[in-house]
């Protein structure tokens, strides 16, 4: 937001033709098919994940050797993500998943797997992909899953259910965790790579949401799965493990896309402000409204600098669970904030489906929710002090 | 084959722009991006090279050294070498002068087809290709909506006030298109990757040889504010709105 040509951080060239590409990716491919997607409730926009799978959108995070764009550091996925997620919540977030994949398999698979599992997410073709752990009964405590897999000669026997699955049914690959070891709990969590089609492997209709439609999720079953031995990632008991590494990378990546989205809602409501009338005068010019943007624009800023900070840090090898709890939360409750107060700016108008605000306003509640509520980030802000 | 396309900077069309009331000069001082137009001239050459292993996309510009982001982001959509003219002395260069560097750059290079987009989004003069095929001695297609290119012509399609003409000619030649040519594409992570590694030469003038001599030079007399348009004729529907409507069309060869 700054405006002279000062960086938060130096961008080197190729950042800077690849926030370039993403924002002109955003403004054309994405943000015009925002509200088709959410007015169509449960139908992914497989189409605009093709076209972008085509410039190497899909797969930049993955690493080179297996096919993909190698931008392997989360400052570069921080700098995509914002910008997709500018286009739309949603769509930014649904083109970008494999990521969230990705991260448990780099974490934890041998270089088999990585190669078996990793060089499917690349190139044009590439597969979609879900991670399950939520749970009708586990969903903050993620290490209360009943889920089992029990040992079974030549690999495991997996049964129990899985809710709220990004992408579930339509993916075609799946990182599954379940208890090897059900007297324990994060001790006992295995992860599990899946293909579908599994026999007994199952899924529930979609779920109905209040936004970021263009993700879809639904229930998993699994009755009697059998999963061999070298599908599983990690050893037994490592999958909590696993999961707490993804999500180290995934929250200071969701903290870039809520910013995003929280300077879509900004920049709409500044555009707004200056053009609406009343009382003789652009809105903007009563202070009410302009104190409002100031607000908006003081916290966007204090997120951006928060989530690269993080992913710096965390691209220099240092623990971050903390510092990317604090992004995250900070990211998250300033996009829900701005988009609330997009919706307040423009009035009547805001609260029309003919404006792109309140739909933002839903689509980042998720923010705040998924991949750790914000009471769980201040939880583990307060466990790192 | 090997094909040159013409490219230029020009400010951002999302934003304003503004003539400098003193010089009558286009002001470029914010942040310059490729012209569209000329991503669009290097699409008709991508699209051939993509059908045709073997074929060189080399873009040749003229302008600052800011010119170098312009010319990666082509490298990155996938031309393989980019040729810059960067000279103090082409400071506030006019489309004569401006022609006259192009096709000596140009010529350095042994193209078969030049590529240009028919007017920049700035200057909007649309004589620089012209110019360019006449120093070059080439035939020129210009304003071309559709282009088909082959080893031996280029076959295109020209919009005119009522309808449209098709017209051909032998390679070597100049060729310019709308913006009703193909829609170029993106540049990809792995061109931008790659662009790093690709060739950007980078000459003066005095490096490119003798220029074609007394191109003239514009002066600019005066520079006037374009009138607010007036306000639209309403056709309020009285039962012949339709009529009234297509009369007015009409009236205007709109239709
Ligand atoms: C759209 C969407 C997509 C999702 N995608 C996936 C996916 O792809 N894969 C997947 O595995 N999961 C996914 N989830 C699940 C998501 O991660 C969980 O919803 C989230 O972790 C919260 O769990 P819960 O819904 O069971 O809420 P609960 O854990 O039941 O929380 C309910 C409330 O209690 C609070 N709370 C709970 N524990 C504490 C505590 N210790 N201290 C203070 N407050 C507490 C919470 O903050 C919350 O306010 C998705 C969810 C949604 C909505």
């Amino acid at each position: 937001m700054a405006k002279n040509n000062v960086e938060y951080w130096p961008l080197s060239d190729e950042q800077r033709a690849i926030v370039d590409l993403c924002k002109d990716f955003a403004t054309n491919e994405i943000r015009p098919r925002g509200r088709e997607v959410d007015e169509a409730d449960t139908v992914p926009p497989v189409d605009i994940f093709r076209k972008a799978a085509e410039i190497g959108i899909t797969d930049f995070m993955l690493p080179e050797e297996y096919g993909g764009g190698g931008y392997t550091d989360v400052f570069t996925q921080c700098l995509v993500q914002e910008q997709l997620c500018w286009g739309d919540p949603g769509i930014g977030n649904f083109i970008c998943a494999n990521g969230f994949f990705a991260d448990p398999v780099l974490a934890l698979g041998s270089e088999l797997q990585k190669k078996r599992w990793l060089s499917s997410l690349t190139g044009p073709d590439a597969l979609f992909t879900s991670l399950a752990t939520t749970e009708p009964g586990s969903g903050s405590d993620s290490a209360s899953i009943v889920t089992r897999a029990d040992k079974v000669p030549g690999g495991y026997s997996i049964n129990g259910q899985k809710s709220w699955i990004s992408n579930a049914g339509l993916a075609d690959q799946y990182v599954v965790f379940a208890k090897t070891d059900p007297s324990e709990r994060s001790k006992g969590v295995t992860a599990f790579l899946l293909k579908k089609g599994t026999p007994g492997m199952s899924f529930g209709e979609p779920m109905k949401k209040m936004g970021q439609r263009a993700i879809v999720c639904r229930e998993i079953f699994f009755d009697n799965v059998f999963v061999p031995e070298e599908d599983r990632l990690g050893d037994e008991g490592q999958g909590f493990y696993g999961l707490m590494k993804t999500f180290d990378v995934s929250r200071v990546v969701l903290a870039a896309a809520a910013t995003g989205a929280a300077r879509a809602a900004y920049e709409y409501a500044l555009e707004y402000a200056r053009t609406r009338t009343q009382f003789g005068k652009p809105i903007i010019e009563h202070q009410a409204v302009a104190f409002r943007l100031a607000d908006m624009a003081t916290r966007i800023e204090s997120s951006w600098l928060m989530t690269l900070h993080a992913a710096r840090q965390l691209d220099a090898g240092e623990d971050v669970n903390g510092l990317a709890a604090m992004a995250k939360l900070q990211a998250s409750e300033t996009a829900m904030f701005c988009t609330w107060a997009a919706v307040q700016t423009l009035g009547g108008w805001g609260y029309s489906r003919e404006y792109p605000v309140e739909q933002w306003m839903r689509d980042v509640k998720l923010e705040e929710i998924e991949e750790g509520t914000s009471d769980i980030m201040r939880l583990v802000i307060s466990r790192n002090l | 084959m090997k094909i040159a396309v013409l490219v230029k900077q020009v400010p951002d069309t999302g934003e304003q722009r503004t003539l400098d009331p003193i010089t009558g000069l286009v002001d470029r001082r914010g942040e310059n991006v490729l012209d569209e137009i000329n991503e669009r001239a290097l699409e008709v050459a991508l699209r051939y090279k993509d059908a045709n292993k073997g074929t060189e996309v080399v873009v040749v510009s003229m302008g600052p050294d800011t010119l170098t982001k312009g010319l990666r982001k082509a490298l990155s959509m996938g031309a393989d070498a980019a040729l810059q003219v960067l000279d103090d002395a082409l400071a506030g260069a006019d489309a004569g002068r401006t022609a006259a560097v192009l096709a000596c750059a140009v010529r350095s290079l042994a193209v078969d087809v030049v590529v240009a987009g028919n007017e920049s989004t700035d200057g909007r003069s649309g004589v620089v290709p012209a110019m360019v095929a006449e120093h070059l001695s080439l035939p020129l297609l210009s304003a071309l909506d559709a282009v088909e290119l082959s080893e031996v012509e280029v076959l295109g399609q020209r919009s005119t006030a009522t309808g449209s003409l098709r017209a051909s000619v032998p390679l070597p030649a100049v060729i310019s298109v709308t913006e009703r040519s193909a829609e170029a594409r993106f540049p990809s992570f792995k061109g931008i990757m790659t662009a790093k590694r690709k060739v950007l030469t980078v000459m003066s003038v005095a490096q490119l040889g003798q220029l074609p001599g007394n191109t003239g030079q514009t002066s600019i007399l005066s520079t006037l504010r374009s009138p607010a348009r007036p306000a639209g004729r309403r056709i309020v529907d009285e039962g012949n709105a339709g009529h009234e409507l297509a009369q007015f069309l009409r009236s205007g060869s709109l239709i």
